[in-house]
């Protein structure tokens, strides 16, 4: 990429003692100055590695990683965490158990003249709107509020790039939802470039600009939002981020013969090929038919959205997404429709 | 009681109402039961009064009138004694910490050569009473000793060590031998500190050595504190150690006070003013162990791929290691082993030897067995009738611990002798004997000071042992059909035998350890293993005291080993 890079990772390798395959197998990556990118995947996928090599806690075997033009890790250097000048936000918040809010926040402003400090802890914590919460300890802060005081003393030193472990994994669901736009309001507002750790997609869509998913150490993909959901590289991918249907099909010129119907060949797929095309439950209509060819055989309410189990003539057996408003009886003859936003495919026994 | 009566009436209602017929049995069963219920909390109480007895009538020196002894006392010892105390303290205060701490940091946050014989084998000093390594050390490093007869042949006859019977070597000592305390918790809280807490210091800007000092050791600070009183603790209950060094405190003043003047008043104004010290450290433990409870965090905890130091790192950290378990434990213990073959091999082994053995084998395990039974009393007793009054009286009873043996004893005398003169008394009017000190002249009155300076031991054990039947399990094997009696067979025991153990092994070891009190107390002629080291080392025979030193040592690594397997688990 020929982008302005504020952090990049160059073939970055670790394997950890005793580990038989690497957590991070060359990895690269490039994330640009203001950029808030998320790295997604499953637990063990080498995601908290790779954060952990940024921040210099870990070193690696091999590749580069440049910080803000500087080389922090090659075959040569390794700088220590306290030189790199990046933030880190620790899933347990690792706020200091003995020290305030306040102290926490100016725990990395020791060299920064008393009346700067204050000022700088003042601009943090409304900026993180700690207000009030100045003189309590940690003990004494909701989960909320420890999150946001962690967020703001990993701020506070002024690091331009500010690294986040599973920020919000240890708060209540409710709590989760309202900070995810909170966390990335407040990054914007201070112009950080940030990496988010975490494998809830809802979480990595919402607060991030870019996405990238790991398994097994491996880059799978990296793109915005939408591209991850509609167009997944790879089925660990289109699984990975939500639910998917794989409907076998066979590539017949310009378009794809499926039991659903045909769809563009948009993937320009070599003819004859078979494929399974993926279909998010969202692009699946339904719609009453006595001569329909599918049966619901089972139907699950979400609240706003309704979802159908349909099986077709050939057993085939598909997820729908509707509104709650839609009323399909179990056993209900039904037509089933195809509308996806990107045709995806993969080869036949193609991970 | 109609509480029950209801309960009963309750349980009836509840078998018709279930459409079983209720027992004809079950009110009987209740009321026995009942019984028991008011029985155990009963028992415990006067259990819990009488051991705390003599700890509050020492505790009432403070409050008679002073008079001329004190003045007296005030005037000559007192200004001295509390001097003395007062450095002694802050000397081994301070040493304790550092030593303390420092290897704990170490062994706790550090790989190199032999971290992990260490990080058991630091602790081994534990074994060795200060008493004992007072006198191997004073005996290796006198003038006439063979360390530095040896280096005056080697560097002619004007070469001198600075004295050993000095405040240095005290503190030396005693730091040598208290400081597993502090390494103890210390280690403990180093290890549970989470990682991240020092990674996000890093990546605030911290080096590793800064991270340290803003960091670890804030936080390890309550932990170090209380390891500190409890080294503290025994600093002021010490009597050997001063003793053999020539260092006047408290305890030797007591003794001296007690023999050498037969002042009762005055040993126990004494005895008193080391009680309110003792009081002041036991309130300095248990405000930093309250305010440890605040850092506790959960998380992941140091990790195990630590650090691993090389080079001359790695040889300093070994190196400063092994130093000091050689001084503290191995060269003692080798000293005491050369010493003992010297002593059989000039025929100087004592021909009591074998009766001091049993006498003190036997004396441990009867106390032992009485701590531990009164122990599961108490704990019993607070566990089905938790009322302010038993706890309280439960709290001063346990005082007995950090109570010096010194005082222990005096409080001890004087209830024993209250009670001959009233059974005498008695006995004299009734039956016309005279029975003469009947309780204060036998073994029995030296087991129940033993009980009083121990008692917490075992119930600490005892306590911790029920903590982990949880009320629930009760209920369970009720309803399950278990009765009481096979509720507590084959729940509470299995459950609480461990525990129990433990405050065995624990207490037998402290009672043959014990020195002070029973100095004090014994019959004329009642000699155990820790009052031959004491009259050997008065008469600086060296040789023959090493022996029974080496048995005492030989029981102490008991609970070493038993605190290493639980700190394994």
């Amino acid at each position: 990429m020929t982008r302005e890079s504020r952090v990049r990772l160059e073939g970055v390798t670790k394997t950890y003692p005793a580990a038989s395959a690497p957590a991070v197998a060359d990895l690269s990556l490039d994330v640009a100055p203001g950029e808030i990118l998320a790295l997604l995947g499953p637990s063990g996928c080498g995601k908290t590695t790779t954060l952990r090599l940024v921040a210099g806690f870990e070193t690696p075997e091999t590749g580069r990683i440049v910080v803000g033009g500087r080389v922090v890790d090659d075959d040569r250097v390794h700088l220590p965490p306290e030189q790199r000048g990046i933030g880190f936000v620790f899933q347990d918040y690792a706020l200091f158990p003995h020290l305030t809010v306040r102290d926490n926040i100016a725990f990395g402003l020791r060299r920064m003249p008393e009346a700067e400090r204050a000022a700088r802890v003042r601009t943090v914590i409304e900026l993180c709107e700690l207000g009030g919460m100045e003189g309590r300890f940690p003990h004494e802060l909701s989960g909320g509020q420890q999150q946001r005081t962690a967020l703001a003393r990993a701020m506070a030193p002024g690091a331009e790039v500010v690294l986040l472990d599973e920020p919000l994994a240890s708060l209540d669901p409710e709590i989760r939802a309202t900070l995810r736009g909170e966390i990335r309001r407040t990054l914007k507002q201070a112009g950080k470039t940030a990496i988010l750790v975490t494998h809830d997609q809802d979480e990595a869509f919402e607060i991030a600009d870019r996405v990238g998913v790991l398994d097994h150490g491996r880059l799978q993909q990296i793109g915005t939002p939408e591209e991850i959901f509609y167009a997944p590289a790879t089925r660990f991918v289109a699984l990975f981020v939500g639910q998917a249907n794989f409907v076998p099909g066979l590539v017949d010129g310009e378009s794809i013969d499926t039991e659903v119907g045909r769809l563009a060949n948009e993937p320009g797929l070599a003819p004859g090929t078979p494929v399974d095309v993926m279909l998010r439950p969202s692009n699946v209509q339904l719609e009453a038919d006595p001569d329909g060819p599918g049966i619901v055989t089972a139907r699950v309410f979400h609240g706003s959205e309704r979802v159908y189990t349909v099986r077709l003539p050939s057993g085939l057996e598909l997820r729908a997404s509707l509104p709650s408003t839609s009323a399909l009886a179990e056993g209900a003859r039904v037509a089933v429709i195809a509308r996806p936003t990107h045709v995806v495919a993969f080869g036949r026994g193609q991970a | 009681m109609s509480g029950t009566s209801s309960q009963i009436a309750d349980r009836q209602l509840a078998g018709d109402l279930t459409g079983r017929a209720a027992l004809p049995a079950r009110p009987v069963r209740a009321r026995r039961k009942a019984r028991v219920r008011r029985a155990f909390p009963l028992a415990a109480l006067v259990i819990a009064g009488v051991v705390a007895l003599p700890v509050c009538l020492v505790a009432a020196n403070l409050l008679v009138p002073r008079g001329e002894v004190w003045a007296h006392l005030a005037a000559t010892l007192l200004p001295e004694l509390v001097l003395n105390t007062v450095l002694l303290l802050a000397g081994v205060g301070v040493g304790v910490s550092v030593l303390g701490t420092g290897l704990a940091w170490l062994v706790a946050t550090r790989r190199f050569p032999g971290r992990d014989l260490f990080d058991w084998a630091l602790i081994l000093p534990l074994a060795m009473p200060a008493y004992v390594i007072g006198f191997v050390f004073v005996g290796v490093f006198e003038f006439s000793g063979p360390l530095q007869t040896a280096l005056r042949s080697l560097f002619g006859a004007g070469f001198r060590l600075p004295e050993i019977r000095s405040y240095g070597g005290v503190v030396a000592v005693m730091t040598l031998v208290f400081y597993p305390y502090v390494y103890l918790l210390a280690r403990t809280a180093f290890g549970e500190q989470r990682l991240t807490l020092l990674e996000a210091a890093r990546s605030l800007g911290e080096t590793p050595r800064g991270a340290f000092f803003r960091v670890a050791l804030p936080l390890a600070r309550p932990a170090i504190a209380a390891g500190a009183a409890l080294a503290l603790m025994e600093t002021l209950a010490d009597f050997g150690t001063v003793a053999t060094f020539g260092y006047r405190t408290f305890t030797t003043a007591i003794y001296r006070v007690w023999f050498g003047m037969f002042d009762r008043v005055a040993a126990g104004q004494l005895a008193a003013v080391l009680m309110v010290a003792a009081a002041g450290l036991i309130v300095a433990e248990r405000r930093a162990r309250g305010r440890a409870r605040f850092t506790q965090t959960h998380g992941r905890a140091l990790a195990a791929e630590l650090p691993r130091l090389t080079g001359w790192r790695a040889a300093a950290a070994t190196g400063a290691c092994a130093l000091v378990l050689l001084t503290a434990f191995v060269l003692p213990t080798g000293v005491l082993v050369a010493w003992s073959l010297e002593a059989w091999a000039a025929g100087r082994v004592a021909s009591t030897y074998p009766q001091l053995v049993t006498r003190s084998l036997g004396l441990s395990a009867v106390t032992a067995v009485v701590a531990v039974t009164a122990a599961l009393v108490l704990a019993y007793g607070i566990r089905m009738a938790p009322t302010r009054l038993l706890q309280g009286a439960v709290r001063v009873a346990a005082l007995g611990y950090a109570v010096p043996g010194s005082v222990v004893a005096v409080g001890v005398l004087l209830v024993l002798a209250g009670l001959d003169h009233a059974i005498g008394a008695a006995a004299g009017r009734i039956a016309g004997v005279s029975t003469g000190l009947l309780l204060t002249g036998s073994a029995a009155g030296l087991v129940f000071a033993y009980l009083v300076r121990f008692v917490s031991v075992s119930f600490q054990a005892a306590e911790s042992g029920l903590a982990r039947v949880a009320p629930s399990m009760d209920e369970v094997a009720r309803s399950l059909g278990a009765g009481p009696g096979r509720t507590l067979r084959e729940v509470h025991l299995p459950l609480v035998s461990g525990a129990l153990l433990t405050g065995l092994i624990l207490v037998f070891v402290e009672v043959m350890k014990e020195m002070p009190a029973t100095m004090l107390i014994r019959p004329f002629g009642m000699d155990t293993l820790a009052v031959e080291v004491w009259q050997r080392t008065t008469e600086s025979l060296w040789q023959e005291a090493a022996l029974p030193a080496l048995t005492i040592v030989a029981v102490g690594v008991l609970p070493v080993v038993l605190l290493t397997r639980l700190r394994r688990r």
